[in-house]
């Protein structure tokens, strides 16, 4: 009777286990290779592109376009997932996508997801030399061109023009006039802020335009970690007296407590788009304030750092005419001024299409300050894009947010924090099977 | 959640038959009835629950790359991971904060309700029931609302006790356990205090009038009466929710996008699970981690359950 009990016992509990542990696999196998070659262009679009889709349906009419919205959170793991899925079953890929996060293409081009099309021989050579080398770059791996990229976020140096000229400052040039104007406010203007350094871009605002190798390939799989280079350990120790003056604010980019700041912030690096999308939308700060000028850069090194920018892949697993459709579709968004003047608010990365941007929304526009030398730092920052800091499934940026921001906020030090980083790397890099070295 | 039937601790092993004879119910074999009324849930059980087990078992000792079997390989690769035992550590430590506030808060709250019957009694059982109310994730996400002092109704309390970000609150694990603590408080204490409440309700006058008679006060009642009697409801609520936290994944989850990625995305072991089978690309490794996750829940369901006599049938 007791062996009945306790086996009837055991059989309940592992029955309630097992459904509580809502145990699951999903299993991995090599893409299949259908290949569908008609039918309606599906394509995955996030919220902000769906304007870009809609001027795609209008300039040909002849295609007929399946949209679906995915989500557009920076870093979101479950696209990837979907893919792995649809690798399994067969079939389900979109024909053309907009990858939300740039890392995406680091895996949506891997042997193992391999979804991206080839598109060296499907796109003209005219084309993608319209692109800045720098700009382009991100698609071009393994020799092979996986991607168009939308648009270019590359790191210049914003400022408060107004606040400048009361104040009596000049915009500083390189990182350490940076830094000691930094202090000079901290001293002069307690309260107000020359940078963030919460999460959200802040390794790529101040370290990819330093040339530090956080995840720079060096060959097949293999990526060189060093945060101790020079090039790094330069800005940690530029940083490191500015965080202590209290004039980088802690808050992540994309916070309530940046918008809070914001209208405090006199100065920082930041990307092509924090004109519209930081300083107008989410700061608030008035008209006739706001303008930039060149990145800034080390003596010696012409670089800069990039902040998103998004990229169009096209599916592998279609051909024929549905191909043909998905390759014009990507054309069309990336690079046609009816979508990339006429509509998108981000600065295009397609050469062709600057100008006109620069003067529908620079130059025509009562928001910025100094617009000739706005335009010319964008088009310069462009093609100073550091080149070493590639797409890679591990993010340096995601692990930053993870690892430094929580540390920072809690009163560390950049240099205290930044053996952990790291390790946390390159714990980060062999999780997702690179081989590391450091050196 | 449960019919009284199955309700642990209150079916007699001897219930006394019509002409008065006792019939021993634990001997029977179970009727075509019972069959027909347990087999939709057997085949559920079977399809969502024991057959996915079985695969991710096979498949915990498939080789990363689909071909042939690998041993424990895919087992090394997990317990060696460097978020294996951090995320391990912080789901300990969630139960040991959120476990006692849940057992001690939801057993106190059912006691009172029990202790004022009547239309007061009532009341307070609804108001406590109303944040159970709103579902799961949506009271998780007032709760979101509530901790973030640039939006909070409430931001004069956060500000008050030296909190002026949200960023600034979740960079502190220790908050950030205390966070989820009180958020999986208030999703399910509404819930699990009807529960328990039903088990005092079950306790026949009869006893608490004898435990009156024999001289016991308030407390002695509460202590050696109703608490022993509504042992296995404790139990229950103890094993349900020591799943649930042991598992969690939703919320922390959440709490990362919000965070704008300050919390790991592998906070959990099931996050961690999630990662190698969508982001790594690796279920060898995510199957291993969820029989990992089975084994241990198995085996503390087990003690709970001998323990505390969830099943027993007196």
């Amino acid at each position: 009777m007791r062996t009945a009990k306790v086996a009837t016992i055991a059989g309940l509990t592992a029955a309630v286990s097992m459904v509580l542990a809502g145990c699951g696999s999903t299993g991995s196998a090599p893409a299949a290779s259908s290949s569908q070659s008609s039918g309606p262009l599906v394509v995955w679009v996030d919220a902000p592109r769906v304007s870009a889709v809609k001027a795609f349906e209008k300039a040909y009419p002849n295609i007929k376009v399946k949209m679906d919205i995915i989500s557009d959170n920076i870093g979101n793991d479950a696209l990837r997932g979907k893919f792995e899925l649809f690798n399994k079953s067969g079939s389900g890929w979109p024909d053309a996508i907009f990858f939300p996060t740039n890392s995406d293409i680091s895996w949506a081009s891997s042997p193992q997801i391999n979804y991206t099309a080839n598109l060296t021989n499907l796109v003209p050579k005219s084309l993608v030399n319209g692109y800045a080398p720098a700009a382009i770059s991100a698609c071009e791996i393994g020799g092979q061109l996986r991607c168009l990229r939308n648009d270019d976020a590359a790191d210049v140096l914003w400022y408060n023009a107004k606040l400048f000229q009361e104040w009596g400052y000049t915009p500083p040039k390189t990182w350490p006039q940076y830094q000691a104007l930094g202090l000079e406010i901290a001293k002069q203007h307690p309260g107000y802020y020359v940078g963030f350094i919460g999460s959200t871009y802040t390794f790529d605002r101040y370290f990819w335009g330093s040339a530090c190798p956080a995840n720079t390939l060096v060959g097949p799989n293999t990526v060189n970690i060093n945060l101790n280079s020079p090039n790094c350990t330069r800005m940690v120790n530029l940083l490191d007296p500015l965080i202590k003056a209290k004039v980088l604010s802690t808050a992540g980019l994309f916070t309530t407590e940046a918008d809070a700041v914001g209208a405090k912030v006199v100065m920082t690096p930041g990307a092509t788009w924090y004109g519209q999308f930081e300083f107008k939308d989410a700061f608030h700060v008035p008209a006739g304030e706001i303008t930039a000028s060149a990145p800034l850069t080390w003596p010696g090194q012409n670089y800069t750092g990039d902040e998103g920018g998004g990229l169009w892949g096209v599916s592998s697993h279609i051909s024929g005419q549905l191909l043909k459709n998905a390759v014009t579709f990507a054309e069309f968004v990336a690079t046609n001024p009816k979508n990339q003047v006429d509509l998108a608010p981000t600065f295009p990365a397609y050469g062709p299409d600057e100008q006109p941007w620069l003067q529908k929304n620079v130059l025509n526009s009562n928001y910025f300050v100094d617009k000739s030398q706005l335009v010319s730092a964008f088009k310069s920052a462009v093609k100073m894009v550091w080149r070493g800091h590639p797409y890679t499934e591990f993010d340096p940026d995601g692990v930053w947010d993870t690892t430094v921001a929580p540390a920072i906020v809690n009163g560390e030090t950049l240099n205290q924090v930044w053996p952990a980083y790291q390790k946390a790397l390159v714990n980060y890099a062999q999780l997702y099977g690179y081989n590391v070295v450091t050196k | 959640m449960l019919d009284n039937s199955a309700q642990p601790g209150i079916t007699s092993a001897k219930t006394p038959s019509k002409n008065g004879k006792s019939v021993q119910k634990r001997n029977r074999p179970p009727s075509k009835g019972a069959l027909i009324l347990v087999a939709p849930f057997v085949v559920v059980m079977a399809l969502v629950g024991v057959l996915p087990a079985i695969y991710a078992l096979v498949e915990s000792f498939a080789s990363p790359t689909g071909n042939g079997f690998t041993a424990i390989l895919n087992y090394v690769t997990v317990i060696t991971n460097f978020r294996f035992l951090a995320s391990f550590a912080n789901v300990g430590l969630l139960l040991v904060v959120w476990l006692p506030m849940m057992i001690i808060g939801v057993v106190g709250m059912a006691l009172l309700v029990d202790a004022t019957r009547g239309r007061f009694g009532r009341l307070m059982m609804f108001i406590y029931y109303i944040p159970g109310a709103l579902a799961g994730m949506t009271n998780f996400m007032l709760w979101l609302l509530l901790i973030d002092p640039g939006v909070s109704p409430v931001n004069f309390l956060l500000r008050a006790l030296g909190a002026t970000s949200l960023d600034g609150i979740l960079a502190s694990s220790s908050n950030v356990i205390w966070i989820l603590a009180a958020m999986l408080f208030f999703e399910g204490a509404g819930s699990w205090i009807l529960i328990v409440y039903g088990g005092l309700n079950s306790i026949s006058d009869e006893v608490l009038d004898a435990a009156k008679i024999d001289g016991c006060s308030t407390w002695t009642t509460i202590w050696h009466v109703k608490l022993p009697l509504i042992k296995p409801w404790i139990g229950y609520l103890a094993l349900m929710n020591f799943a649930y936290g042991f598992q969690i994944f939703l919320e922390p989850q959440v709490l990362n996008e919000v965070a704008q990625g300050l919390i790991s995305p592998q906070w959990s072991p099931n996050q961690l699970s999630y990662t190698y089978a969508y982001s790594v690309g690796n279920t060898g490794a995510a199957a291993a981690l969820s029989i990992i996750l089975l084994v241990i829940t198995l085996a503390i369901a087990m003690v709970v359950v001998t323990r505390t006599g969830i099943l027993e049938q007196s």
